[in-house]
């Protein structure tokens, strides 16, 4: 299937997606959150080859987040992008790891990492984290780190985290 | 059958062996022995103060923050003292990449081995100058 | 055994502390010498790479990658790069492209070589461990002559390559290709004809396709399959030199059980990733063209981003191996980056795949699915 026939596939199932055809190996969906299950279910009976990928967090400030789920089809030599958007300051989306198992670990990471909760998921035990890191969210942006280093090298010091583009 | 093709392949596994005892060894002995390395070895530094101008662009580009600049501390006209810490140096060799000036360079010596933690931090002095030549007490013969 | 064995479970740690559990920890419950279920623990190596690299700027970005997997450097700092590329909109010249497609594949030769190594010493086998590390070194050698280090080379830099190839390298890369077919029949000999080599890999470890599809195998571990699945065909990245040399996908279709692996296919189809890899470098040598190997406009290009998303993505030793890159206006570090090592996904794996395996095959089906450390934990 060729990028415009899966993008055929998945509006006439879910007309209220957004859709942005990246390059003709990478299609990206925009999809609401309760939708997601649905959604990636559609992708496991379209392909008959596809592997999940990853799935992670990006934090886009503002207490507002989003989920990107990857998906590669080796037959249709495409890469499905989902994103899902999400707003407060402890969002939840349904977990989608008993769809495809491999995506369990990298919902536990990003569980740990931004502290977005995934229902229904069987093991969100800190996976990587150390304990006394666990609950901080150390991948969302209001984590500060430690920039004392920077201090020693006798250059100016630069803003903790850099807003739109670092300035020196 | 079976068994006497097992067999076989044993005794072509015990003639690989066989023939390995015969070869020389590949190691070295490290102290006694070292191999000549190449001219582009990402050893420890080497500053030229007559060439700094100060610019503070090895400072910029190190990714762990390993050097420290010290502009007041002048030698010569515009120079400035460099302080490498090798604690955190990973010797990615983007410092010597970023110098347009031919002020740093690195240099083969990569045993830097020292017995307290203070003695990496290479002060001014130490990162100007050679101790010795690269290599020359080490190994009483190369490979 | 006695019956009183049988009924209860016996909780074990395997590492952090055994000797081939490298960084890794797994805690496996028994019932007499069987393994009921297993419950692998990550972050013993955790240096959360993801949020270092926010703190880096775009050229000092690839040293922290290459060190999550020191075997596999050369592939492992190209995601990066790659999405870089992708945002700066930077196009390499022709003699980087083909240079960085040859280190590229005499970089996963010395990460399969070293696996060999590895595998067999997990399995006792030392003699075997030794003699493919001493072909490693004519490869580590070829790495130190061109790039100063032996290992975590940063060699490709956005735009281009930082270090050109000269005549002694490409001596030294020969020399170590030479020595390398010349001792491939023994190793076969070894390690495939061995009669206690395959009792102890045949039938271990066995996967479906369909199984390894789900948890998100990728790489060796699903070309052994029967699956070709393989970026360098799938995708063909212009800036890498894949389309320049005639090759096929090497799979392994066995004729017992097709569309399965076990430990010992996945053994076979290494060797055959080798010969193919062996057989790319050869084409590549002499198509090697003159010219410069930067952009000279990619320093200032890869000072400041504009704002984009990109994906770069490359066929590592041990699967693909990406990394999702966003970047804001003027960008001087990027907001977010995502690395996707393969083995997340195949230590994963293990849950499903070793219960119900004797204990003393737990360390042969970890081997034979070539995780390292780095990828995981990041």
């Amino acid at each position: 299937m060729d990028a415009a026939g899966i993008v055929r596939t998945f509006t006439t199932k879910f007309p209220d997606i957004d859709v942005k055809t990246i390059n003709e190996h990478h299609i990206e969906f925009t999809v609401g959150k309760d939708i997601i299950r649905d959604v990636i279910t559609l992708v496991d009976e379209t392909f008959p080859e596809v592997i999940p990928e990853s799935a992670f967090g990006v934090d886009l400030g503002d207490d507002k987040y989003q989920v990107n789920y990857m998906f590669w089809s080796h037959k249709d030599r495409m890469i499905i992008q989902l994103k899902v958007n999400l707003e407060g300051s402890n969002p939840s989306l349904p977990a989608c790891c008993d769809i495809f198992s491999g995506l369990e670990w990298h919902e536990r990471e990003t569980h740990e990492m931004f502290g977005i909760m995934f229902t229904g998921h069987p093991d969100l035990r800190p996976l990587l984290l150390p304990d006394e890191l666990v609950g901080k969210y150390p991948m969302r942006k209001s984590f500060q780190t430690d920039r004392s280093r920077q201090a020693e090298t006798g250059l100016p010091v630069r803003k903790p985290r850099p807003e739109g583009g670092a300035k020196k | 059958m079976g068994f006497l093709r097992n067999l076989g392949e044993v005794f072509t596994i015990l003639k690989h062996i066989f023939r390995q005892i015969f070869k020389r060894p590949f190691t070295s002995l490290y102290p006694f022995e070292d191999r000549p390395y190449p001219e582009r070895t990402r050893g420890r530094h080497i500053h030229v103060r007559q060439n700094c101008t100060a610019c503070a662009q090895c400072v910029r580009a190190c990714p762990v923050l390993a050097i420290r600049i010290d502009k007041a501390d002048k030698m010569y006209e515009k120079d400035a003292a460099l302080y490498f810490d090798y604690t955190r140096c990973i010797f990615c060799g983007l410092c010597v990449d970023a110098c347009r000036f031919d002020a740093l360079y690195h240099t083969p010596i990569v045993d830097m081995a020292e017995g307290e933690r203070e003695d990496l931090i290479y002060g001014p002095e130490k990162i100007t100058t050679l101790d010795r030549e690269p290599l020359e007490w080490r190994g009483r013969r190369f490979r | 055994m006695t019956p009183d064995i049988l009924d209860e479970t016996v909780e074990v740690w395997f590492g952090p502390q055994h000797v081939s559990a490298h960084g890794w920890a797994t805690k496996l419950k028994l019932v007499g010498d069987f393994i009921v279920e297993c419950d692998p623990h990550a972050g013993y190596f955790h240096r959360s790479a993801e949020k270092c690299l926010e703190y880096r700027n775009f050229r000092q970005g690839s040293p922290i990658l290459e060190r999550l997997c020191m075997l596999e450097a050369f592939l492992a700092e190209y995601p990066y790069i790659s999405a870089v590329e992708q945002i700066a909109g930077l196009v390499v010249p022709e003699r980087a492209k083909v240079l960085r497609t040859i280190m590229m594949e005499a970089s996963r030769i010395h990460s399969y070589q070293f696996w060999w190594g590895q595998l067999s010493a997990e399995m006792g086998f030392f003699a075997m461990t030794l003699w493919p590390w001493v072909d490693r070194e004519f490869f580590l050698d070829t790495f130190e002559e061109l790039t100063g280090v032996r290992h975590s080379p940063h060699f490709s830099t956005p735009g281009g390559l930082r270090f050109d190839f000269t005549e002694k390298v490409l001596a030294k890369l020969e020399k170590a290709i030479q020595v390398l077919e010349y001792n491939m029949p023994k190793f076969e000999d070894m390690l495939m004809k061995s009669p206690l080599f395959r009792m102890r890999t045949e039938g271990v470890g066995q996967y479906s396709a369909k199984e390894a599809l789900r948890w998100g195998l990728s790489g060796p571990n699903i070309k052994a399959c029967g699956i070709p699945m393989d970026l360098r065909k799938d995708q063909p990245d212009p800036n890498l030199a894949y389309d320049m040399v005639d090759w096929e996908v090497p799979i392994l279709e066995h004729p017992d059980h097709p569309g399965e692996s076990d430990a010992y296919d996945r053994m076979v189809q290494r060797f055959n990733e080798v010969k193919t890899s062996v057989d790319i470098i050869k084409q590549l040598i002499p198509q090697i063209p003159d010219g410069p190997i930067i952009d000279p406009k990619a320093r200032a290009k890869a000072n400041r981003l504009p704002e984009g998303e990109a994906y770069g993505r490359v066929e590592g030793a041990r699967g693909i191996t990406s990394l999702w890159l966003k970047t804001l206006e003027k960008a001087q570090t990027p907001y977010r980056a995502k690395i996707r090592g393969p083995c997340f996904h195949s230590y994963y794996a293990l849950k499903h795949l070793v219960p119900s395996a004797r204990f003393a095959d737990f360390i042969v089906i970890f081997g034979s699915l070539d995780p390292y450390p780095g990828w995981w934990d990041r």
